[in-house]
């Protein structure tokens, strides 16, 4: 067993692969497909061909992700106004250091100065230490800082710079941001990087710089931020930006509450306004050119860059962070709806596969829309589009493969039978899957013609076939075989043959032809031969295997030929030629030698003594061509039924045996109960068995004794009984009594004549009359000879009398 | 009587004749059917004894010949190998009246003869009605046994009256039939054996009485006058009896 476990794992494995290769094989189409397919997403995911789709799907779910407006941020805003009212900009930086003070002294939590201070002021240089002080005194304020792109065509020796806060400034700030955001090819503002810098110094962004500054004034403990006092390293590499994240807007119009600059430097704001709130500073006048373009439901707007920080701020403080997806995570977000689709189309139908691409697409744009729930934007073209493709590419690429098949299918039927009668070739209409379809179902109303053909065939052969599968149960069967069977074919329909046939043996061994379990599925040894059933038929069994046009045992094709006939036939004549070489000699030698000897000693036998030796012989001789001939009668004539009486035939046997009676002086009376005993039978056969029956008992019975005959009734049958007190027959030798031509009393009764022939021909007329012969016998204890003659009813004698009258 | 025997083996030419001469007639034998035939034509004779098979014809095809184209009704005897029933049809549908089974029997032949040429020239054997124990009273239509009248029915009285006018002669089932119930008529054929049955029953048709009603197998009934003596001997011995009747 623990041997044999390893080598069961490895036969297993071995067909699985098989089935692997197989399946692999029928599934190549939808390999190939699937393949394209991944292939197609896989690329346009990860290339982005086209990121206008995406952008525009984004958009479409842009809608979905604002968030609320919230009072706890305020906008102070270089607007138009404040321009009027000051002065052109640039404004002086003490003015800037008075407006921190106006706001922290309202108790403000936190302030964004998105103003870029990278420069020192060269015309008033107290004023840098003026606005530092005031920076400082504010507590926590935030300053932007830059990216100085490297100048178009520039080479190594003019690298980006970064563009900090000047360095007094920067010591006094409580953060520094980077005030970026991504601007997509068409100019519009999607999402920011809430990291962005050179190597080792990642700067945050603004509006998380803001948060994080709040976070320490409470106390929390943060990373340390990059040191804007210290210059960035001469050769820094590349700029890498991280943290990708959509802009998430706020709703409202405006979006949160917004001072002018001048209100609130000339104490306009009424008190309380900047308490705990985080105040963003910054530029809104459009002359001043710090606007983007957003996405928004209505197509892009131009936003000031303080209210898109000031929503970045609040969607970093309540975690409404969405944020872009990797290219893998979009990979991934592509592929799977597309695989499920691609496995859909291996177990579902159309419909089902149509049904299970609509819910796909379906989920993706709820998927889309949930973006503010899943907190990741995905790019979804790509996607989409392998899903509105692999639908009709399968429909296509299987619409191909029926249309292929179909025809091949039919050219095949078609050479099938090529040469058998067609049908009329109805014109074809309709497109190519319609001309297709019409050309097969013709060739399968072709197949079903050849089908009954062949039925038909099977039916009326003469001889009983059935048609069995592979385990012998029938399939078919034949007019003639029911008939062998003596059941409707429809009952032999289903049957075992092992159990129609078990009665079979062979003619030579005697053995089952069909024993069970004869015929088996992998084995495929035809049974020819010929045996003999219980009803004494001798039949021709021909049982071979039959195979469909992949050579696969399908079946057995069975094949009963009844030469019963043939055979009796047959044996009757080897029968009659022994008879006739050996017995009808034997009499007319036997004159010839007492002719012989009467010539070489003539004292020995002459005159009259030769003359009865001839005699005798001479009559064996003739009786014995009379008993074969009569016997050969019996056996083959037709039986002409007519209602007999059975007391007057046997009263007319013993009167027509008055001679021989007479002869020995034999006392032969008829005992009978009834007046008449009325059977059906052939008046000549019966006439016959009776006949020999009483001869027979007069060769045998003693010279002068008695030798009744009776007609009784018995057990519903009519028992005629031939009695003589002849020297009987010994139990041993009764089983010889209907052997042909043997005559047991030759030995003791020489003088006695008659060959044997008689009881056969008294048994055959017998049992042509469905009765039998019975034999009561021992030796020296005579014998008693009786044939059981059916009695007919009522209604058959009715039938038979009314039946003569007409 | 002129006698004309007809069988290709002169050895059984020779019994028929020597039995015939015997009995007091005149007999021709022939080995040919068409020398027969060609004497049929030339002269008469008053009885033909016929074999079935012979080399150039036919048995049945010599009958019909005569019958139809001689239109000739003399007695025609069948002596033949052939015992099959359909032969013995075939024979007596030609028009043959009696045949017997070979090997020849002298009394049985004998007593044939007799039969036929006294049915053929009753002038020359006058019809008797009395028949050993059995006579007949046509007027009063009865029949004494012994002396004593027989209850016969009608049917049975005909039945009896044409079996005895036909003493020796084979008559089949249709001719018994037509000859007590008529022509044509519906009869039930049980009604022949019933009949025959009692018959046999009421006269007491036992070879003891001297008569022995035999049936033909299928074919039909014959009754025969025996002599019980005589029987005995010819069954022994046939060359050696002489009389019968």
């Amino acid at each position: 067993m623990s041997r044999s476990r390893p080598r069961g794992y490895r036969l297993r494995a071995v067909a699985w692969l098989h089935r692997l290769r197989r399946e692999a094989a029928y599934r190549l189409p939808w390999f190939l497909l699937a393949l394209g397919l991944i292939a197609l997403v896989s690329v346009v995911s990860l290339l982005q061909p086209m990121p206008h789709i995406d952008r525009m799907l984004q958009d479409a779910a842009g809608a979905e992700i604002r968030q609320p407006p919230s009072t706890d941020t305020l906008l102070v805003a270089i607007d138009e106004k404040s321009i009027a009212a000051l002065g052109s900009w640039p404004w002086p930086r003490a003015m800037h250091a008075e407006l921190l003070r106006q706001i922290a002294a309202d108790g403000s939590r936190c302030i964004g100065l998105d103003l870029l201070l990278n420069e020192p002021d060269k015309e008033n240089p107290g004023n840098d230490t003026r606005l530092a002080a005031a920076v400082a005194d504010a507590g926590c304020v935030v300053l932007p800082m830059m990216l100085q792109p490297a100048p178009a065509g520039s080479t190594v020796l003019q690298p980006a710079v970064e563009l900090l806060p000047i360095p007094v400034l920067a010591r006094a700030a409580a953060g520094i941001g980077h005030a970026h955001l991504a601007v997509d090819e068409d100019g519009v503002a999607r999402s920011l990087y809430l990291r962005e810098g050179f190597a080792g110094r990642s700067w945050p962004h603004f509006a998380l710089a803001m948060q994080q500054a709040t976070a320490r004034a409470a106390g929390q403990a943060l990373p340390l931020e990059p040191d804007a006092s210290v210059a960035a390293p001469a050769e820094p590499g590349p700029w890498l930006r991280s943290q990708q994240q959509v802009i998430v807007l706020t709703t409202g119009s405006p979006p949160f509450r917004t001072l002018s600059y001048i209100d609130v430097l000339q104490g306009r704001a009424p008190p309380g306004t900047f308490r705990d709130r985080f105040v963003i500073v910054g530029a809104t006048a459009a002359s001043l050119g710090d606007t983007y373009p957003v996405s928004a439901p209505q197509g892009a707007s131009n936003r000031p860059g303080v209210e898109i920080f000031a929503s970045t701020l609040q969607a970093i403080r309540f975690q409404r962070i969405i944020a872009i997806a990797t290219p893998w995570q979009n990979l991934a977000y592509n592929l799977i709806p597309v695989i499920i689709a691609l496995l859909g189309l291996l177990w579902l139908r159309p419909f089902g596969v149509v049904a299970l691409i609509c819910a796909l697409v379906a989920l993706r744009m709820g998927a889309n829309n949930a973006q503010p729930w899943l907190q990741i934007q995905f790019a979804p073209a790509a996607g989409l589009l392998g899903l509105l493709l692999v639908y009709p590419l399968w429909s296509l690429m299987r619409l191909n493969a029926a249309e292929r098949y179909l025809r091949w299918g039919t050219n095949r039927l078609n050479a099938a039978m090529d040469g058998l009668p067609a049908a009329p070739q109805r014109r074809p209409v309709g497109d190519f899957l319609d001309r297709q379809m019409t050309a097969s179902s013709e060739a399968g109303l072709r197949m079903h013609d050849l089908h009954r053909f062949v039925r038909d065939g099977i039916d009326h052969m003469a001889d009983a076939t059935l048609v069995l599968n592979r385990h012998g149960l029938v399939l078919i069967a034949n007019k003639a075989a029911a008939r062998h069977w003596r059941m409707a074919p429809q009952r032999l329909i289903g049957r075992d043959v092992h159990e129609l046939l078990a009665d079979l043996r062979w003619s030579t061994t005697g053995a089952p032809m069909v024993p069970p379990g004869a015929l088996k599925a992998h084995e495929r040894t035809p049974i020819l031969g010929e045996g003999e059933d219980e009803d004494g038929r001798i039949v021709l069994l021909r049982c071979v295997p039959f195979f469909d046009t992949g050579n696969q045992h399908v079946g057995w094709m069975t094949t009963l030929i009844d030469i019963t006939t043939t055979r009796h036939a047959q044996s009757q004549r080897d029968e009659a030629l022994r008879f006739i070489s050996h017995d009808i000699r034997e009499p007319s030698a036997s004159i010839l030698t007492a002719i012989e000897l009467s010539r070489g000693r003539p004292d020995a036998l002459s005159g009259a003594a030769l003359l009865d030796r001839i005699e005798r012989h001479a009559q064996t001789g003739l009786d014995l061509a009379d008993d074969f001939v009569n016997l050969a009668r019996a056996e083959a004539q037709p039986f002409r039924a007519e209602v007999l009486d059975l007391v007057a035939l046997m009263q007319q046997a013993i009167d027509d045996a008055w001679a021989l009676a007479r002869k020995k002086q034999l006392n032969v009376h008829l005992v009978t109960d009834v007046d008449e005993a009325l059977c059906v039978a052939d008046r000549s056969l019966l006439t016959r068995a009776l006949t020999n029956v009483l001869s027979n008992a007069l060769k045998y019975a003693p010279p002068g004794s008695e030798v009744p005959c009776s007609v009784v009734t018995h057990d519903g049958q009519w028992a005629v009984g031939v009695h003589d007190n002849g020297p009987g027959i010994p139990a041993a030798l009764q089983s010889q009594l209907f052997q042909p031509f043997n005559r047991l009393h030759r030995d003791s009764h020489p003088d006695v004549h008659g060959v044997g022939l008689g009881l056969l021909l008294v048994r055959t007329a017998v049992h042509r009359h469905g009765g039998t012969i019975e034999i009561d016998s021992a030796a020296g204890a005579g014998c008693t000879v009786t044939l059981m003659i059916p009695q007919p009813s009522a209604a058959q004698l009715r039938a038979m009398l009314g039946e003569d009258k007409e | 009587m002129r006698i004309a025997a007809l069988d290709d083996e002169s050895g059984q030419r020779d019994l028929i004749r020597l039995t015939m001469e015997g009995l007091g007639h005149e007999c021709h034998g022939f080995s040919e059917g068409k020398a027969l035939l060609r004497e049929l034509r030339l002269q008469t004779f008053d009885l033909l004894i016929l074999d079935w098979t012979l080399p150039d014809m036919s048995g049945p095809a010599i009958v019909k010949w005569i019958r139809e184209d001689l239109n000739s009704r003399l007695p025609i005897l069948f002596v033949t190998n052939r015992r099959e029933e359909a032969d013995m049809v075939e024979g007596l549908t030609a028009g043959a009246d009696d045949f017997m089974a070979k090997p020849i029997r002298i009394a049985e032949l004998e007593a044939r003869v007799h039969a036929l040429l006294r049915r053929a020239y009753p002038a020359k054997h006058e019809t008797e009605l009395a028949f050993g124990p059995y006579c007949f009273y046509p007027q009063s239509r009865t029949l004494k046994v012994k002396g004593e009248i027989a209850e016969l029915k009608h049917r049975e009285y005909e039945l009896a009256l044409f079996l005895f006018q036909n003493l020796g002669r084979l008559l089949s089932r249709e001719h018994l039939r037509e000859a007590v119930w008529g022509l044509g008529t519906d009869t039930p054929s049980r009604s022949l054996d019933t009949h025959i049955s009692r018959l046999r029953t009421k006269l007491d048709l036992r070879p003891a009485n001297g008569f022995l009603l035999s049936a033909i197998y299928g074919l039909g009934y014959r009754l025969e006058a025996i002599d019980a003596t005589a029987f005995s001997d010819m069954l022994r011995d046939p060359a050696a009896s002489q009389t019968a009747t």
